[in-house]
């Protein structure tokens, strides 16, 4: 064993090289994994893959508040499909993810904006960090090189997390991939 | 000479240098066979028939797969790598068919990988895909290094090896080392790799690694400092150092790779510090004459190492 070790001393320390560098950062994320407070502020988001832009039902924030806005789909669009958002609220205290259920909006209605009742008593910031300093994020990979690219597998689960320090202290909100999730607010005060 | 004298003479050779009868076989058969690969329609044929029966064979595992189990899933993906894995390591063995294990061997690292993502997703909970290619290709460089190190054949050593790189990228991926850092000390390993094995008669895999690892070194070097102006400059001597060490290892590869290297770089460097300068024109020629200049550099540097 020490003759081999003598013999390829290069090829031991190449490949000791990455090991060391792997065990050195891993440590490092753990300490600054356990050093980081965890999320404390709820997260409301939109989660259809068909959600867009210029959908006919938009979830949007006014005075810190959530409405459902429905603006009626001109006529001569026949590509505009109506279709009526998922809306959840995290709670990443409890882990629990909860679907809020949306008024309902007649077709022909007119141009209206609905405040939603289930979320009426809640306030919510626009800001895209939270006041503890999460971010709501795709679990998208890092950006690579060639190297990672060839060898770091094109990591995406597509999960929605609640990050912190560059990705290192993360929380996932949902496992299922919503490739086309909308941040809408953090809940900064319940009103009960 | 009649043929019992003949068949005398032959006795009397076995015996004087210790020939088996296995041996003699193996080189009767490995005769005839060189002596059929003058027909290249046959070879052609042969190749054309082995895809349309593995094309085959794909296909109609994908028309039945939604009828087929959890367990016949597996069994027809995993079943066949491993059966080829077998069938290399006896092959290896045998003298008349050793050629055939390479083709196995690389059979069944495509099967086995395929296999084993199959049983993780018909039997495995969860849906960390990336934990789930670490096992996997963490079990398959253990099953192919060890093999190689009892059988000593190249094939196995380079599967073996691409499955290590494959476990220990996804390992540094998850630990979050910063991908530039990432990039060059994977290239290193790789180039150290390649440098050791160069000395050895698995010296043919080389070539192959040198170009990895140089190309992915010099990559995450560039990207590395491209960030920093002003000390981009610094990219120069990196390259320079590389194409030198392609000499003194004796490597085309990693010349070609590093030559490249230089060539770009200097397109970078002069898009980036001359492009808006009345300079422009004169630093293009300037540009050209050292394009020119590292090239003829480069194959006689080429020429020196293929008279080494």
């Amino acid at each position: 064993m020490k003759a081999f070790l003598k013999e390829n001393l290069v090829l031991v320390a190449g490949i000791a090289l990455p090991l060391v560098l792997t065990i050195l950062f891993f440590a490092a994320t753990q300490i600054e994994k356990a050093s980081t407070p965890d999320p404390e502020y709820k997260v409301a988001y939109v989660a259809n893959d068909s959600y867009s832009y210029n959908n006919a039902y938009q979830i949007i924030l006014r005075n810190k508040q959530v409405y459902l806005s429905y603006v009626p789909p001109q006529k001569e669009n026949h590509r505009n499909n109506p279709t009526l958002p998922e809306l959840y609220v995290f709670d990443p205290k409890t882990g629990q993810n909860n679907i809020i259920d949306l008024p309902e909006i007649k077709e022909g209605a007119e141009k209206q904006e609905i405040l939603i009742p289930e979320l009426a008593t809640f306030r919510f910031s626009p800001n895209r960090t939270s006041p503890d300093g999460y971010s709501f994020d795709r679990n998208y990979r890092r950006s690579g090189n060639l190297m990672t690219e060839m060898f770091g597998g094109g990591y995406n689960r597509g999960s929605n997390n609640l990050s912190m320090n560059n990705g290192h202290k993360s929380v996932t909100i949902s496992n299922t991939p919503h490739y086309n999730a909308q941040f809408i607010g953090w809940v900064i005060a319940e009103k009960e | 000479m009649d043929k019992n004298a003949a068949l005398d003479q032959i006795v009397t050779l076995t015996k004087e240098h210790n020939i088996t009868l296995d041996e003699i076989g193996a080189r009767i058969v490995n005769a005839s066979v060189k002596d059929k690969s003058g027909n290249w329609l046959v070879t052609l044929m042969g190749y054309l028939g082995g895809a349309f029966i593995i094309g085959g064979l794909g296909l109609l595992t994908a028309m039945i797969w939604g009828d087929l189990g959890s367990a016949a899933r597996v069994l027809i993906s995993y079943g066949p790598g491993l059966v080829a894995f077998i069938l290399g390591v006896i092959t290896v063995k045998d003298i008349r068919y050793e050629k055939a294990s390479t083709p196995l061997f690389l059979k069944a690292s495509i099967l086995l990988p395929t296999g084993m993502f199959v049983f993780l997703k018909e039997y495995a909970s969860g849906d960390d895909a990336q934990l789930a290619a670490i096992i996997v290709f963490g079990i398959l460089a253990f099953q192919f290094l060890l093999t190689f190190a009892a059988l000593k054949r190249t094939s196995l050593l380079f599967f073996g090896y691409l499955f290590f790189l494959g476990s220990l990228g996804l390992i540094m991926d998850r630990a979050h080392v910063p991908s530039d850092l990432y990039g060059i000390s994977l290239g290193l390993s790789i180039l150290t790799f390649a440098f050791t094995i160069d000395k050895t008669k698995h010296r043919s895999i080389a070539a192959f690694y040198y170009f990895i690892g140089g190309l992915g070194f010099l990559w995450s070097s560039f990207a590395l400092i491209e960030n920093y102006t002003g000390i981009d400059i610094l990219y120069l001597p990196v390259a320079i150092g590389m194409m030198i060490l392609s000499v003194r290892v004796q490597s085309r590869t990693l010349l070609l790779v590093s030559t490249f290297s230089v060539l770009g770089y200097l397109g970078y460097f002069t898009d980036q510090y001359f492009a808006d300068v009345t300079g422009w024109p004169i630093a293009l020629i300037i540009l050209g004459f050292l394009l020119i200049g590292i090239s003829a550099k480069a194959v006689k540097l080429g020429q020196s190492i293929k008279k080494g």
